[in-house]
C-alpha cells in the first residue's frame, strides 16, 4: 500500500495539478489508515522518490534547473533545491494526512461529548 | 489553504506547486527544444513562410511579401524572446509593476513622470501614419499574439511561472514603448546636477576648469581631441568661459536623478584604397548591457526582389537596426551630445500648478495617468508638464523640469525600416534625414562610399548653455529650435583611407551650437586611429583582432607623463616588488596578470588625492574625468617635480594597502577575478544569469570589457561581390533560461571568435541548415 502510495505520487506529479491530488490522496488514504508511523514513512519515501526523480530530470537539463532554483531561493546548494522541490508533495501529504487523522478524532470525540 | 499558497504563491514567494511540477514547471521548460515542431499554421499568413535555420543557428526568414515576413518575425522572437520583449516594452511604457510587482514601483513612476510613456504614445500616432511603419507593427503584433494565444501554463516561459503572471497579448504600441526606453538608454546621460552643486561649491571658473570641453589644450598630445568629423577642428575652451552659469537653489538633488548613465559603442571603416582585399569594410562593436538573453536577435529577412537585410534586431520590434543587405552595411555608435538639460521651475504656492515665465505665473498642465503594482488597484500618478518638460521633483516653491529630444514624437522605425531596403550610401543618408533620437554616429558603407553620418535632432544652443541646472523662470534662445545634424555632421571619402567612431566629440568648439562637454574621452577613438593610420593596408583579420583588443589606451598615455622607472626608484623595496608587474606590464588587460588591476587602484588613489579634498561635500562621488586627471599630473610633473614621483609612490602604497584589505589573498588580483563579466539576467532574476566568462580588456581598451557591460554585437562586413560578414552576439538565440542554448557564444565571444555570416543565396543555407520551421496559413 505504502508502495503503491509513493509510486501514485510519483506519478501523479507529472499530472496537473499534481499538488492537489497528492494532497487528496492522502486525505482519502488517511481516512483509512490511522498509523502516524505509516503516514510519516511513506512521507519520508515520497520525498525520496522525487529527489531521485529531480535529480535525475536536472542530471538531463544540465544542473540548470538546480541553478536556477538555488539563485532564486538563495539556497547555499544547488542540490538543496531537489529537498525543495520533494518536500512540496512530502510535507502536503504528512500534513494532510494530519489534518484529517486529528481532525477526525476531534470529531469523534465531540461526538461522544454529545452523547 | 495549503493547496492555495501552492498554486499562487504567498508574498514574495512563487506559486511553488506550480513552479516545482514536474509536468508543468521548470522542469518542463528544461524539457523543451529550441527546434521542435516543423510546421505551424498561422491565422493571418497570407502565404507560406520558410525560416531556415543556418549553421549558427541564426535565423533566415523567407516570406514572399513584408506583411507575412514581420509577421513571421513577431512570431520568431515571441517563440525564443517574449519575456525579454514584454519586460523591455514595458519599461518605455512605465509598465513594469504590473508583472514585477513593488520592486520596479519607483522605476514605473520615474518613467512615467520623466515623460516615456507619452512620448510612446504621440510616437505610436505618428507611427500609425506612417502606413510602411504600421503595417510592419500590425503583422508583427499579429505574429507576437498567434504565439501567445496557444500558450499553456506548461509552456509559459519560466520568468512568468516564477512571478505567476499570464503573459498579456502584446499590445502594437509596444514598439513605440520600446524604441523609446532604447533613446532613454542612449540619450538620457546628464551630469547637469552634480555639475551644478560643483559650479555652486568651487565656482562657474573651477567647474569649467575641471569639467572643460576640451582636453587637449592642457595635454602635450597633439591631436588628443579626436572628433569624429573633424580632423583640425578648434579645441579652445574659451568660448564657454563667457556664459554665465545659473545658480540653482537646490542643494542637493534626489538619489534617483543622479545620473543618467548611458552606453557606447566603437565603429570604423576602411575605404577599398586601403584594405588589403580591395573592398570596403564596416566594422561595428556596440557596448550595451550584457544580458542573458542577449540585447540583440540576429536573423535575416528575405522578401524575394524586395528586401534581403541581415542583421540585429531588438525583441519587440521588426526589421533590422544594424546589419547588412546586398549592398550596404551599416552601424552605429553612441552620439552622447548634450540632449538632456535641467530647468528650475518656481511656483506660486507649494502646491500650485502656476509657475514663473518671464515675470507673469502661467499653468502647468497636468497629465494624469495609472499605475498598475500587481493586482493591487491602479495607482494614480500625474506629473505637471512645463514649456521646460516634465517637472519630476518638487521641493517647496521649487521644482525640477527636464528637456529632452527623447520626449519628442519620433518614428524611427521608419528610418530603420528604410535601411533595410537601402542600396547604397546615398539613399541611406537620404533615410537618416527623418531620424531623431537618440543621436547616433551611423557608420554607413556601400562598394563604393564609407561615410559616418550623426544623425537626430537637436536644440540649438548658446555657448555653454546646459552644461549646469537652468533658470526655468525665463525663456532662453537656446531650445527655441531644433536642428537636424545630418548635413553639417556627415564625413565621406576620406583622405587618411578610414573612418572611425566611438562615442568621441563629433567636432571642435568653432561649431554652430553648442554640443556639451560630456562626451567619452577620446582614448579608444585614439587607439582605433592609431592602429588604422599605423597600416598601409588592412586586412580583415586586423579588423578582428582590433574589435578584440585589450591594449590599455588610458595607461599608454598615463605612462606617456609618468616614468614607470622613476616611480619604481622612488619606492621602498617590498613596494618595489609589488610595482613589478607594472614594469614589465606590457599593457593589455589580459584576464590573468594582476596590472591592469594594479593600475586601476593606483589611478583610483592618485584621483583620491587630487580631487577628495575639493569635492569633499559630494555625497556620491563625482570626479573629473581621466584626461583632465592626466592633466592634473602633468602640471604637477612640471611644477613640483621633486615631489612628483614620490607622491605618486605614496598613492601606489595606499592601492596596495587597499587592495589587500579587500582582497588579501594577492593571487585574486588577476584582472579576470577583480572585473569578471557576468551576463545577468533581463530582469535581474538572481541565478539566472548564463555565464561568467573573464575575456581581455577594460573599459579604456577597444575590448571595453567592463564587466556587465560591453560589445553586445560585433560585425564586421566586407562590401565585395557578394558581401561577406562576420558577426558575435554573446548569448544563444533562445531565451529559455533552463536550456542549454541560453548561454551559447558565451565562451566563443570571451575568445573574440567570429562566426562568418551565412549571407548566401537562400538554396545554398537551405543545403546546410539545421532545422527548416514552415508556417503555413490557417
Amino acid at each position: 500500500m505504502i508502495f503503491a502510495l509513493v509510486a501514485l505520487s510519483l506519478l501523479l506529479s507529472f499530472f496537473s495539478p499534481w499538488y492537489s491530488i497528492v494532497a487528496l490522496s492522502a486525505a482519502v488514504y488517511s481516512f483509512r489508515k490511522k498509523s502516524h508511523r505509516e503516514i510519516l514513512l511513506t512521507s519520508l519515501l515520497i520525498v525520496f522518490s522525487h529527489l531521485i526523480a529531480a535529480f535525475a530530470l536536472d542530471h538531463q537539463a544540465d544542473g540548470l534547473i538546480s541553478q536556477r532554483i538555488a539563485g532564486l531561493f538563495q539556497l547555499p546548494l544547488k542540490s538543496l533545491s531537489y529537498l525543495m522541490v520533494a518536500l512540496i508533495p512530502a510535507l502536503l501529504f504528512l500534513v494532510t494526512a494530519y489534518v484529517v487523522i486529528e481532525g477526525r478524532k476531534l470529531a469523534r470525540k465531540r461526538e461522544r461529548k454529545k452523547l | 489553504m495549503l493547496i492555495h499558497i501552492l498554486s499562487v504563491g504567498i508574498g514574495p514567494l512563487p506559486a511553488l506547486g506550480a513552479l516545482m511540477s514536474f509536468s508543468q514547471g521548470i522542469f518542463a521548460n528544461a524539457r523543451e527544444k529550441t527546434f521542435d515542431v516543423d510546421q505551424v499554421q498561422l491565422p493571418d499568413l497570407k502565404s507560406s513562410v520558410e525560416i531556415i535555420f543556418d549553421k549558427n543557428k541564426v535565423p533566415h526568414i523567407i516570406a514572399q511579401n513584408k506583411w507575412d515576413l514581420y509577421l513571421a518575425q513577431g512570431f520568431l522572437m515571441a517563440k525564443y524572446r517574449l519575456w525579454q520583449m514584454d519586460m523591455t516594452t514595458r519599461a518605455g511604457g512605465a509598465e513594469l509593476s504590473e508583472v514585477l510587482g513593488t520592486r520596479t514601483e519607483k522605476i514605473d513612476q520615474f518613467f512615467f513622470q520623466v515623460g516615456l510613456r507619452q512620448a510612446s504614445k504621440e510616437s505610436f500616432e505618428l507611427m500609425k501614419a506612417d502606413e510602411g511603419s504600421y503595417q510592419a507593427i500590425k503583422a508583427y503584433t499579429l505574429g507576437v499574439n498567434s504565439f501567445i494565444e496557444k500558450l499553456t501554463y506548461k509552456e509559459w516561459p519560466v520568468e512568468y511561472k516564477v512571478v505567476r503572471f499570464k503573459p498579456r497579448p502584446f499590445s502594437e504600441d509596444r514598439v513605440a514603448q520600446l524604441l523609446k526606453i532604447m533613446a532613454f538608454n542612449l540619450a538620457a546621460r546628464s551630469y547637469d546636477l552634480p555639475l551644478s552643486l560643483v559650479s555652486q561649491k568651487l565656482g562657474w571658473k573651477a567647474s569649467l576648469d575641471l569639467f572643460p570641453d576640451h582636453y587637449g589644450p592642457g595635454l602635450p598630445f597633439p591631436g588628443f581631441d579626436d572628433f569624429i568629423h573633424q580632423s583640425e577642428g578648434s579645441i579652445s575652451n574659451t568660448k564657454t568661459e563667457s556664459y554665465k552659469g545659473f545658480s540653482t537653489s537646490f542643494k542637493s538633488f534626489p538619489d534617483f536623478l543622479l545620473p543618467f548613465q548611458t552606453d557606447g559603442s566603437n565603429s570604423w571603416m576602411i575605404s577599398k584604397e586601403k584594405s588589403k582585399d580591395g573592398h570596403n569594410i564596416m566594422s561595428n562593436d556596440t557596448h550595451l548591457g550584457l544580458r542573458s538573453p542577449s540585447v540583440w536577435f540576429e536573423s535575416r529577412l528575405y522578401v524575394p526582389g524586395v528586401l534581403d537585410v541581415y542583421g540585429a534586431s531588438f525583441p519587440g520590434a521588426p526589421g533590422v537596426i544594424l546589419g547588412m543587405s546586398q549592398n550596404l552595411s551599416w552601424g552605429s555608435t553612441n552620439g552622447t551630445l548634450d540632449v538632456v538639460d535641467w530647468f528650475e521651475i518656481e511656483f506660486k504656492s507649494e502646491d500650485s500648478f502656476d509657475y514663473l515665465l518671464d515675470g507673469n505665473f502661467v499653468s502647468a498642465r497636468e497629465l494624469k495617468g495609472s499605475l498598475l503594482v500587481n493586482k493591487s488597484p491602479e495607482q494614480k500618478v500625474s506629473v505637471l508638464q512645463t514649456v521646460f518638460g516634465p517637472v519630476v521633483h518638487r521641493e517647496g516653491l521649487k521644482g525640477l523640469a527636464v528637456k529632452w529630444t527623447g520626449n519628442e514624437p519620433s518614428n524611427e522605425l521608419q528610418v530603420f525600416l528604410g535601411l533595410d531596403e537601402a542600396r547604397s550610401v546615398a539613399e541611406a543618408k537620404d533615410i537618416l534625414k527623418n531620424y531623431t533620437s537618440p543621436i547616433q554616429n551611423f557608420s554607413l558603407a556601400d562598394k563604393n562610399e564609407i561615410a559616418i553620418v550623426t544623425a537626430g535632432l537637436f536644440p540649438l544652443k548658446e555657448y555653454g548653455f546646459g552644461r549646469v541646472v537652468e533658470d526655468g523662470r525665463k525663456t532662453h534662445p537656446s531650445w527655441s529650435k531644433m536642428v537636424s545634424l545630418n548635413e553639417s555632421l556627415t564625413t565621406s571619402h576620406p583622405l587618411s583611407g578610414f573612418l572611425h567612431s566611438a562615442n568621441q566629440r563629433q567636432v571642435g568648439s568653432d561649431f554652430f551650437t553648442y554640443i556639451g562637454w560630456d562626451f567619452e574621452q577620446p582614448f579608444r577613438g585614439l587607439r582605433i586611429r592609431e592602429t588604422l593610420k599605423s597600416k598601409d593596408l588592412v586586412s580583415i583579420e586586423d579588423v578582428f583582432s582590433m574589435q578584440n583588443e585589450g591594449f590599455n589606451e588610458l595607461a599608454h598615455y598615463f605612462f606617456k607623463i609618468v616614468d614607470r622607472n622613476q616611480v619604481y626608484h622612488s619606492l621602498n623595496p617590498q613596494m618595489q616588488k609589488e610595482f613589478a608587474p607594472l614594469l614589465e606590464w606590457d599593457l593589455i588587460d589580459s584576464p590573468t596578470s594582476s596590472s591592469t588591476t594594479l593600475f586601476y587602484a593606483w589611478i583610483k588613489e592618485i584621483e583620491e588625492s587630487f580631487w577628495a579634498k575639493p569635492f569633499s561635500f559630494q555625497k556620491k562621488k563625482f570626479y573629473p574625468k581621466k584626461s583632465r586627471t592626466l592633466e592634473e599630473l602633468q602640471n604637477r610633473k612640471e611644477s613640483q617635480p621633486e615631489k612628483f614621483f614620490q607622491a605618486l609612490g605614496e598613492d601606489f602604497h595606499s592601492a596596495i594597502k587597499n587592495l589587500r584589505s579587500s582582497r588579501p589573498d594577492p593571487k585574486s588580483w588577476v584582472w579576470g577575478q577583480v572585473q569578471p563579466t557576468v551576463f545577468k539576467h533581463v530582469t535581474s532574476f538572481p541565478g539566472f544569469e548564463s555565464a561568467t566568462v573573464s575575456p581581455q580588456g577594460s573599459k579604456y581598451s577597444l575590448n571595453s570589457n567592463k564587466g556587465s557591460h560591453g560589445g553586445a554585437w560585433r560585425f564586421v562586413a566586407q562590401m565585395s561581390e557578394p558581401p561577406k560578414a562576420w558577426s558575435q552576439i554573446p548569448g544563444g538565440m533562445n531565451g529559455n533560461p533552463v536550456l542549454k542554448d541560453y548561454s551559447e557564444n558565451v565562451e566563443e565571444w570571451a575568445k573574440g571568435q567570429f562566426k562568418e555570416v551565412q549571407f548566401l543565396p537562400p538554396d545554398k543555407v537551405r543545403q546546410s541548415a539545421l532545422f527548416i520551421l514552415k508556417l503555413a496559413p490557417q
